[in-house]
């Protein structure tokens, strides 16, 4: 030990120091910085005398491994949530005022007000106006699902473009890690950004990670290869436009099929899986229980020979295009929503007479049953009417099915929708809460912490002090020892 | 012991989460403290959502019921009155019938009082109430009773007198028709022409189905008498009969006859007329019951209902007021943090 | 004649103290330059025979004492291609003629022509990784060459060897239908991962490597060329299976049995073949879970950085995350540093006492550890030097009044005469 080894020694001190404050100052800096990980600067003694200053980064791996987990969970819930309130909005209203049921419901009324006044031609204009006014709102509803299906594809495709676009970010984020690790240089700001970079992946599909040499990252979707060495393609083919039997293309990680998730507290985790749901799920068995309404109103409203002499029930009041032939019994037929209108015989804007609604007889002759012509012939309206309330068989497929009235079945597709909604909401806010909960303690654990900076900063300005006046002490001692030489 | 580290972010970020939680809460207890009713029904109903629209369309379709069955009430009581008012002229008829056939000059007059009868007994009958002719049946867009006078029914009824007495009833040969073969006549042509198969072609267009209204949402009652019920028929002949013949030729002996069926065909005429109105009234009470039983249901179904989607008001304002508190204490506490920092404390 | 004695005396007094002060200015004036070593001087005395009545003055001899054992101060520097030597040892170096020294000056820069230089234009030397790992010779020169870095441009390495290590699901169904082997779009399968493998020309290639479960405890692996993969439904491939095996594994714990195979080998195209070993796969209940994939190889690259570790290693890392080791810095120590002969530079080389030179790794045995980003400061210190001078000084001073006495003395003797 010499004067100047000291003196040496105080110059390293100096240059810790400053470089010690280097890190304080990022760590301020990035006091607000959701994806920082805090750094501290540690001194190691490296040999008698020299000392330097290794950083190091605060991760908390277990942690930050659950918190993207319950990312992918809780974003994969919050879209499912979010799509069934868009749906809610334009297949129930407020109120239910958009319901199938709500129009239904208004059609028996005009129903039951033309069949207490059967020879008021108004009256049946009327009805047959309700009629039109509910089968608009199915197609309505049907169009409106089909176009968020198919805003639900473009959404698909966009999120496929990004997590591309992630995964190339990825890769250079990976290499500049490996890069320094190898080099030994500071790495941490890379893997802060690299940590970023698997949130928001993590957001669309769920991650796991295997560490290789190097800190070289393997990502793994499911049992798919997400990211391993290179990018792995994600490919999805968008469909321009959806039609009630339109069924959407698969996302594809590396060529295997993403899982669309189930429940409304969703299996998926990661939007991609939770719009895959609302895409082939949700939206598809809401289309089918809107389908079952308009084939039970075909039904119900079809013509029947009077006579009993065997001739078929034929399509009457509401008709589609395969008519007149009944849709078959007890099976959805995808698209009759969107078909489904009033028979132009009975509408009279299009000159059609509504009282064959009264008197039967759109099929022909043999299918009328007012055969004299009465005017105050109810007997069919009445019909008509108490038959919204006998119980039919509705398919299955729906979610919904078995033998139950049109009205209650269509009150049932609302209640399959909020039900739904409601579920998923409950779960969006546990899951919510979960991620909140992790993702706090994450960042209560990597995070800064300003007062604990700020007083470190003041040891380093203690440190810096004593090293400053060390070289003083150590300049004056040379400053005298020179003095002596004369 | 381990103290945990704690940054500065996760300190205000544990108040930001909380305050943006209480504001949302906020914003839809205010709405269901002044609407009284749940914010998001669907929400919090889930799968029981269908049941209150149901519920709600239930209780839509009962009021359409109790407004039609409005029409059918006042339809029954124009019917019911029409009824009064046609006994009260056949009743005429009656008691003109009653005192004296024997002068000529009285003939007339009980031919005149018949044929006012006849007439208003036809107006009556096609009396129309709401653009349907009550006593039409389900015929309701025909007058039921074509008038006596211009219809067939006279022309039928000249005929059938020529051909069973091969005379007119203004011929002198009139005179000496006696009773027994008048009273053939009566019951074996003129009666089949209008309590028979005569009524449909020259009176009456009415159908014989009354017509049929749905009272509740699983029963349906008739609710119009068809103009071809006997009463309508007998209070027609019986003046018919009585302005045909006291005004010709007749004998004394052929209008006592005549007198005598006009008394027994309006006797049985009032008789089943005051059925009728029995049977009208019977149906009155069907639909008030009807009525009765719908707001029943209604008020149950609305109580229900509103069990669904009301909100207790006292819990509601309490919540209200509770999140204003905390988020007032979130504010205190974010300000009292904000100064809370070793920055204050080194200058 | 003692008079005479004593004046030769006390001139090597001063010719000795003036070679001190000698030192101390080139000590003070090297304080600062990097590697050197404070040099003193040594003094001993060199006695002339006399009788018992009479004493003969002998003289000072000086000896020139360096101190190279000594190690200076490790300074920290931002060039990781300053380089020092924590503990024994010296690196080798090359200066223009070829000829070898050591030295402890460690702040080399690379010149033109990627050769590491040090501020004394020695070049600095290592052993080639070129030919394989190379080992050092323990009493020669032999194999060592200049260390130089930037036209090493690698050549790609095809992939030869990997691992890929992974649980298939127990409970997983069987796949009765057609599997990956037969390459059919009928084909159904149950896992499916994919690696990424180097060819000749260190292109990646993409294989994907299906796992089909076809009857209990027996799963069919298939490895195909991603490329050849049908849009959408990737079967069938244009291509059949590269390779196809089949693993079984012991019901008992779950592990492949021992009858079944451990590895897959297969030939990438335009590449060699390479074994991925199966050794550690497990067949237990829970889900699909990748656990290792790693396949060797490279693709060409440029070098983007120089990092040297403390095993003397110098790595090249390359833009595509690859580390390859190019050269191996040996450290050549001998019995006895002090006594190497010095050269200018702050080079040694063997001298007539300091033993034999020998080359070995570093922080092998005794020798030291080479740090990379730090330069070891000269081991002056001033203060000792100043001390010294003003020692000589005094000294010098003290001999030359003997000298004057002396001379004195012969005056007074010349002036008896007279």
């Amino acid at each position: 030990m010499s004067l100047t080894t000291a003196l040496n020694i105080a110059q390293t001190s100096l240059l810790n120091v400053g470089r010690q404050t280097s890190v304080v100052s990022t760590n301020i800096t990035n006091s607000e910085n959701e994806n920082y990980t805090r750094r501290s600067a540690a001194l190691e003694s490296l040999t008698p005398g020299a000392r330097v200053v290794s950083i190091r980064r605060h991760a908390a791996l277990d942690l930050f491994q659950g918190s993207i987990r319950a990312l992918s969970e809780n974003s994969a819930q919050q879209t499912i949530s979010n799509q069934l309130d868009n749906l809610k909005s334009v297949l129930v209203g407020a109120d239910g005022e958009l319901s199938a049921s709500a129009s239904l419901t208004k059609f028996h009324d005009a129903l039951q007000v033309y069949s207490s006044s059967p020879s008021n031609g108004l009256l049946g204009e009327s009805a047959v106006q309700s009629a039109k006014d509910l089968v608009r709102r199915l197609n309505d509803a049907s169009s409106s699902i089909q176009n968020t299906r198919a805003s639900i594809d473009g959404e698909i495709s966009g999120t496929v473009d990004q997590l591309n676009d992630l995964l190339s970010k990825f890769y250079d984020a990976n290499l500049k890690v490996m890069n320094g690790t190898i080099a030994g240089s500071d790495i941490n700001d890379s893997l802060d950004h690299r940590d970023a970079l698997l949130k928001e992946i993590s957001k669309i599909v769920p991650v796991s990670t295997i560490n290789r040499e190097n800190n070289d990252l393997v990502l793994v979707s499911g049992g798919a290869t997400l990211f391993e060495t290179t990018p792995r393609n994600v490919t999805f083919d968008a469909q321009p436009a959806y039609g009630p039997t339109t069924v959407g293309s698969a996302v594809r990680v590396d060529g295997i099929q993403l899982s669309a998730g189930t429940g409304s507290n969703t299996t998926a985790k990661g939007t991609l899986g939770a719009l895959l749901q609302v895409r082939d799920t949700v939206t598809v068995n809401l289309q089918g229980q809107l389908d079952e309404v308009a084939r039970g109103l075909i039904e119900q409203f079809a013509e029947n020979d009077p006579s009993g002499g065997g001739l078929p029930p034929l399509a009457g009041l509401f008709t589609y295009p395969g008519g007149p032939g009944l849709p078959p019994a007890g099976t959805v037929v995808p698209g009759l929503a969107q078909s489904i209108s009033v028979n132009a015989l009975f509408d009279p804007a299009e000159g059609g007479n509504p009282a064959l609604l009264r008197d039967g007889g759109a099929n022909g002759a043999a299918y009328v049953e007012n055969t004299t012509g009465a005017a105050a012939f109810s007997d069919r309206l009445i019909r008509f009417g108490e038959q919204l309330d006998k119980p039919i068989t509705f398919d299955g497929a729906t979610g919904i099915g078995g033998d139950k009235s049109l009205l209650s079945f269509a009150a049932g597709s609302v209640s399959w929708l909020e039900g739904y909604r409601s579920d998923a909401s409950n779960a969006a806010a546990t899951k919510d809460a979960l991620y909140v909960r992790l993702t706090s303690t994450l960042t209560a654990e990597t995070g800064v912490n300003l007062d604990q900076e700020m007083s470190r900063l003041l040891d380093l300005e203690h440190t810096f002090e004593a090293s400053a006046r060390l070289i003083r002490a150590v300049d004056e001692m040379l400053q005298d020892l020179l003095a002596a030489v004369r | 012991m381990k103290v945990p580290y704690i940054s500065s972010l996760s300190i205000s970020q544990a108040l930001r989460y909380s305050m943006a939680s209480a504001q949302s809460q906020l914003a839809s207890a205010e709405r269901e403290v002044s609407t009284g009713r749940l914010d998001d029904i669907g929400l919090t109903l889930g799968h029981q959502t269908g049941k209150f629209i149901s519920l709600k369309g239930d209780m839509q379709r009962l009021e359409t019921l109790i407004d039609t069955n409005g029409l059918a009430s006042s339809r029954m009581k124009v019917s019911q009155s029409a009824i009064s008012q046609i006994v009260s002229r056949t009743e005429d008829i009656l008691s003109s019938t009653a005192s004296g056939v024997g002068l000529d000059a009285d003939q007339s007059v009980l031919a005149s009082v018949a044929k006012t009868a006849l007439a208003d007994i036809t107006a009556i009958l096609n009396t129309s109430h709401n653009g349907d002719y009550i006593f039409s049946g389900v015929n309701s867009d025909a007058p039921p009773i074509t008038d006596y006078e211009t219809g067939p029914a006279k022309a039928a009824f000249d005929t059938a007198f020529s051909t069973f007495f091969g005379f007119s009833k203004d011929d002198a040969a009139a005179q000496a028709i006696d009773a027994a073969t008048m009273g053939t006549f009566l019951d074996t042509v003129v009666e089949p022409q209008f309590l028979g198969t005569g009524w449909a072609t020259n009176v009456s267009a009415a159908a014989d189905d009354a017509i049929l209204s749905r009272i509740t949402l699983t029963q349906s009652v008739t609710t119009s008498v068809s103009a071809n019920e006997d009463g309508f028929r007998q209070a027609v002949m019986a003046s018919v009969i009585t302005v045909e013949l006291f005004s010709g030729n007749l004998g004394e002996q052929a209008r006592s006859a005549v007198a005598s069926k006009t008394r027994q065909l309006a006797g049985s005429a009032v008789g089943n007329l005051a059925n009728l109105q029995g049977r009208v009234g019977l149906l009155e009470q069907q639909v008030t019951s009807a009525n009765e039983r719908l707001e029943a249901q209604i008020d149950i179904l609305g109580e229900h209902a509103n069990s669904l989607e009301a909100v207790d008001p006292y819990e509601a304002s309490t919540r209200l007021t509770s999140l204003i508190t905390q988020i007032e204490t979130s504010y205190a506490l974010t300000a009292r943090i904000q100064k809370l920092s070793l920055m204050r404390f080194v200058s | 004649m003692s008079l005479y004695n004593l004046m030769r005396t006390s001139v090597s007094g001063m010719s000795a103290q003036a070679n001190r002060l000698s030192t101390v200015a080139d000590n003070i004036a090297n304080s600062d330059t990097v590697g050197y070593k404070r040099k003193s001087i040594a003094f001993s005395t060199l006695v002339v025979p006399g009788t018992k009545a009479q004493y003969n003055p002998g003289s000072v001899v000086t000896t020139v004492r360096e101190a190279i054992s000594l190690q200076g101060v490790l300074n920290p520097t931002s060039s990781s291609t300053d380089l020092a030597i924590d503990g024994d040892g010296f690196f080798i170096v090359h200066d223009s003629d070829g000829s070898p020294f050591l030295t402890r000056a460690g702040s080399f820069v690379p010149d033109d022509e990627g050769r590491l230089v040090n501020a004394a234009g020695q070049y600095l030397t290592g052993y080639s990784y070129a030919n394989g790992i190379p080992s050092a010779v323990a009493n020669g020169f032999e194999g060592l060459e200049m260390v130089t870095i930037n036209n090493t441009d690698l050549a790609a390495t095809p992939s030869t060897f990997g691992e890929f290590v992974a649980n298939l699901p127990q409970a997983a169904d069987i796949v009765t239908g057609d599997t990956p082997s037969s390459n059919l779009a009928t084909t159904d399968f149950t896992q499916k991962s994919s690696m990424v493998v180097h060819d000749n020309f260190g292109g990646r290639v993409v294989l994907d490597v299906y796992f089909t479960k076809t009857a209990a405890n027996t799963w069919e692996v298939a490895v195909y060329n991603q490329a050849d993969a049908a849009p959408d439904t990737s079967f069938p491939y244009a291509s059949g299976a590269m390779a196809t095996t089949t693993l079984t594994f012991d019901p008992a714990n779950g592990r492949l049995a021992t009858a079944s195979s451990t590895q897959i080998a297969f030939a990438v195209p335009d590449g060699v073949t390479v074994d991925v070993d199966l050794s550690e796969m497990t067949q237990l209940a829970t889900d699909y879970m990748v656990i290792a994939t790693d396949v060797n190889g490279n693709p060409p690259a440029f070098v983007e950085s120089i990092s040297i570790a403390e095993d003397g290693t110098i790595y090249a890392s390359y833009d595509n995350g690859s580390l390859q080791p190019l050269y191996r810095i040996p450290i050549a120590t001998v019995m006895s540093p002090d006594l190497l002969q010095a050269h200018s530079g702050n080079t040694y080389t063997q001298g007539t006492d300091s033993g034999d030179i020998q080359i070995g790794f570093p922080a092998d045995g005794d020798r030291g550890r080479v740090l990379s980003g730090r330069l070891e400061a000269s081991n002056v210190d001033i203060a000792d030097e100043l001390t010294s001078m003003i020692q000589s000084q005094r000294s010098y001073t003290a001999n030359s009044k003997v000298f004057q006495t002396g001379s004195d003395l012969m005056d007074v003797l010349v002036n008896l005469k007279r």
